[in-house]
């Protein structure tokens, strides 16, 4: 395989290595970029990034040029996140609407439906949520009970979701409702876009173990949708739910390369700064094995996304293989932030006092908290197994009763 | 960026997998690992008939002018299936050790020989179980005066040692290491041969008891030794990576096939879910191996890293292809008569093989990490 990026792709790298350098202070969350310590402040943070990002024209680089992307090719948009993962920066609360909700209704919505949201999804000006997972479907997708039943113009939804990131902040949804039903789970489903403000909708935000609240339940009593918000046909919403879930895993294979690059030069750091017998633990020859590992599975992850995309454009589905990014990068970061507080030892635990700084006042065994719902948040390593097992080695389902999405 | 394999990689491969089916099918393979010389003469002949040794040699030294990118296909070919014999050895070490030697007369006095299979070089680096570093080599190059010197001291786990026509010996010389090209038969060569749990492969005990050589033997430095040791270390992660592709391809299909509690064991989820990690492990290996043929053959700034991965993940993966497959097995996986052992010794001694896994993870701490 040819690995050398052509001169496009070079050209691609320069202007965005450019860009950051001039763009960027520092990492996020260090005296180059404080982290605001309140929610709202760190709101307005993620706000400022989205619009410089936009302004500069980087906000949706995979987009086609006529919604104000730039129709980057799938390598484009892995040397793009190759180029972030230099930086800590905020998390873009717009990566829904981004990377799922607009390539979505680009594929399947109206001239009107494409008019009305997809600017305002790259202008950060409307954030995007997804209710897909409920309190009975979750692997089970497919088992979702939220109701959405004709009335006129418009549907009426009752129901329940959960897990849903940017909740409280979001502007719209992606709702996937049952719109019949009799008919068989996956026949009868529908994909509705959802003004967040409607009245009847209540968002709850779930505290973690970690004490923070990334996601959120939605409740959904007698919410009226206007039909006009259907995206793609009645009952035919499973397909268009597939699209979005294509979109994510592409996007996936390489935020998670990104998150994971990132991640491992904190811990190599820590490694260095601590001492033990007058001895940094890098020059620990357990603890280098075990960095020496982590480097590997963050090259191994960048070159197999090179292979991935090299010759694809972005309508090209990544297939079952982009699965095993999600799955390897769950176990691996959950097996690199154990190796964090281990190093550690009981300084990790402490959140006051002055030999808590050691660790960070708690932060980084709260890194090791957050890391225990990778394996289960955007498809459970079971699931993502399954899904190899089943359509990348031909191996039949055994036990249940339908197939892995 | 591009996916797609050049012409004459498609050919090699072509080629490699038609001799393979051709010349080495399993009972020959098997056969063969029996045999007191490992290989049979005319096995390694008809390797070298095809070319292939000279895959690496620059064209105005006569040879493909090829990289380790097209030598690794034909490697790929002949691990899958278990070709035994020093072809591996003469190809990566002996055949470049001497061609990319600036010394003219040892090249025309050996390498016409070497790439058409009539004689064998083979390279001699470890004195103990790791890769020594250069100034660590305990094998020494005494003055003798007149440009000649004395080789005395001991090297290890020589690959293909016996029946090698030349010896190319790293020696610890005033100025660092040197690279003398002796014979095999020169008074004062001991050599002794070290049979292998994996039958297949050999290795040789060098003792040179005060071996007489001279500046005109002289084949390189340590830069030509980091070289050869690239080709072979790529070389290695292909066999390894495209064996365990073979021995993965093999288990899925019978997990389809063997059935138990009426009904085919690969649609138990405890069956499948290890072939889908071990799947994800294979597929890391085969773009770390990828990349580090790509990375030799372009002089590329970070090979060395790159070369350190691919051996490292590309072993591991290999072994693991191996356990898990006789898990998956079940009691035929723990038989003599399957042939799965063979794979699973195969990627013992690869994982072994100039060097361990220690060596390249210390390439890694330094080189990549900075620690």
């Amino acid at each position: 395989m040819d690995f050398s990026l052509s001169p496009v792709e070079l050209a691609f790298r320069d202007e965005i290595r450019s860009w950051l350098q001039a763009n960027v202070p520092g990492d996020y969350g260090t005296p180059a970029w404080p982290k605001p310590a309140d929610e709202a402040g760190q709101h307005a943070a993620s706000h400022q990034w989205v619009t410089k990002l936009h302004q500069g024209g980087w906000g949706a680089i995979t987009w086609p040029k006529q919604y104000g992307g730039r129709d980057a090719t799938p390598t484009e948009q892995f040397i793009f996140n190759d180029e972030m993962a230099a930086y800590r920066t905020p998390v873009p609360f717009t990566i829904i609407g981004i990377g799922m909700a607009g390539p979505t209704i680009m594929s399947f919505g109206t001239p009107a439906q494409r008019d009305r949201y997809l600017a305002k999804i790259v202008s950060g000006e409307e954030i995007w949520c997804q209710g897909f997972s409920e309190p009975n479907a979750g692997s089970d997708l497919a088992n979702l009970a939220t109701s959405a039943v004709p009335s006129g113009d418009h549907y009426v939804v009752n129901g329940q979701k959960i897990w849903t990131s940017f909740g409280p902040i979001a502007g719209w949804c992606l709702l996937l409702v049952r719109t019949d039903p009799v008919a068989a789970k996956h026949k009868g489903l529908s994909y509705l876009l959802v003004d967040m403000r409607s009245p009847g909708v209540e968002i709850r935000p779930i505290r973690q173990i970690t004490g923070d609240s990334e996601f959120s339940e939605i409740f959904f009593t007698d919410v009226r949708v206007p039909k006009a918000n259907l995206l793609g046909p009645e009952n035919d919403g499973w397909r268009v739910a597939i699209r979005t879930l294509m979109h994510e895993r592409t996007n996936i294979a390489a935020l998670v390369y990104t998150n994971f690059k990132r991640e491992l030069r904190d811990v190599v750091s820590l490694t260095k700064r601590l001492t033990r017998n007058g001895r940094p633990l890098s020059a620990d020859p357990l603890v280098r094995r075990k960095l020496v590992h982590f480097y590997g599975v963050a090259e191994t992850m960048r070159l197999s996304n090179l292979r991935m995309r090299a010759g694809k454009t972005a309508a090209d589905d990544p297939g079952p293989i982009g699965s095993i990014f999600k799955l390897i990068w769950a176990t691996s970061n959950q097996a690199m932030q154990e190796l964090a507080v281990e190093v550690l030892g009981p300084y990790a635990e402490l959140v006051s006092g002055r030999d808590a700084e050691r660790g960070d006042e708690g932060a980084w065994l709260k890194r090791y908290l957050r890391s225990l719902a990778n394996s289960i948040e955007g498809g459970t390593s079971e699931i993502l197994r399954n899904i190899v097992a089943e359509r990348v080695l031909g191996l039949s389902r055994g036990g249940a009763k339908e197939k892995s999405q | 960026m591009s996916a797609t394999l050049s012409e004459e990689g498609r050919m090699l491969r072509e080629s490699a997998a038609a001799l393979c089916g051709a010349e080495f099918p399993i009972e020959r393979v098997r056969a063969m690992a029996d045999d007191p010389d490992g290989v049979s003469a005319e096995a390694y002949r008809a390797l070298a008939t095809q070319g292939w040794l000279a895959i690496l040699v620059p064209e105005e030294r006569g040879g493909l002018g090829l990289g380790i990118t097209e030598l690794a296909i034909v490697l790929e070919e002949l691990g899958k299936a278990l070709v035994p014999g020093p072809f591996f050895s003469a190809a990566t070490l002996g055949v470049p050790a001497v061609a990319l030697s600036a010394n003219d007369g040892l090249r025309q006095a050996w390498l016409e020989d070497l790439t058409g299979g009539g004689r064998r070089v083979t390279l001699a680096l470890l004195e103990d179980a790791g890769l020594p570093s250069p100034g660590g080599l305990a094998l020494s190059a005494e003055s003798a005066g007149e440009g000649r010197y004395s080789l005395k001291g001991e090297k290890r786990f020589v690959p293909d040692l016996l029946g090698a026509d030349g010896i190319a010996v790293v020696a610890r010389g005033r100025q660092g290491p040197v690279v003398f090209l002796l014979d095999a038969k020169a008074p004062g060569v001991w050599i002794e041969e070290n049979r292998s749990v994996d039958s297949a492969s050999r290795y040789g005990t060098l003792r040179l008891d005060g071996v007489t050589v001279a500046d005109s033997d002289v084949l390189g430095d340590w830069t030509l030794v980091e070289r050869i040791l690239a080709y072979a270390n790529v070389g290695i992660a292909a066999i390894a990576v495209a064996s365990a592709e073979a021995v993965f391809a093999q288990v899925v299909a019978y997990v389809k096939q063997r059935v138990q509690f009426g009904v085919p064991i690969g649609t138990f989820q405890a069956v499948q879910h290890p072939l889908a990690n071990l799947f994800g492990e294979i597929e890391s290996a085969r773009s770390a191996y990828l990349y580090s043929a790509w990375a030799v053959d372009r002089g590329s700034e970070d090979q060395r890293r790159a070369v350190a991965l691919a051996r490292l993940t590309a072993t591991a993966a290999y072994r693991h292809a191996c356990t898990t497959s006789l898990q998956a097995h079940g009691g035929i996986g723990f038989t003599w008569e399957y042939d799965l052992h063979l794979h699973l010794k195969r990627a013992l001694h690869l994982q072994n093989l100039l060097g361990g896994a220690e060596d390249f993870e210390e390439v890694i701490a330094r080189d990549a990490l900075g620690i």
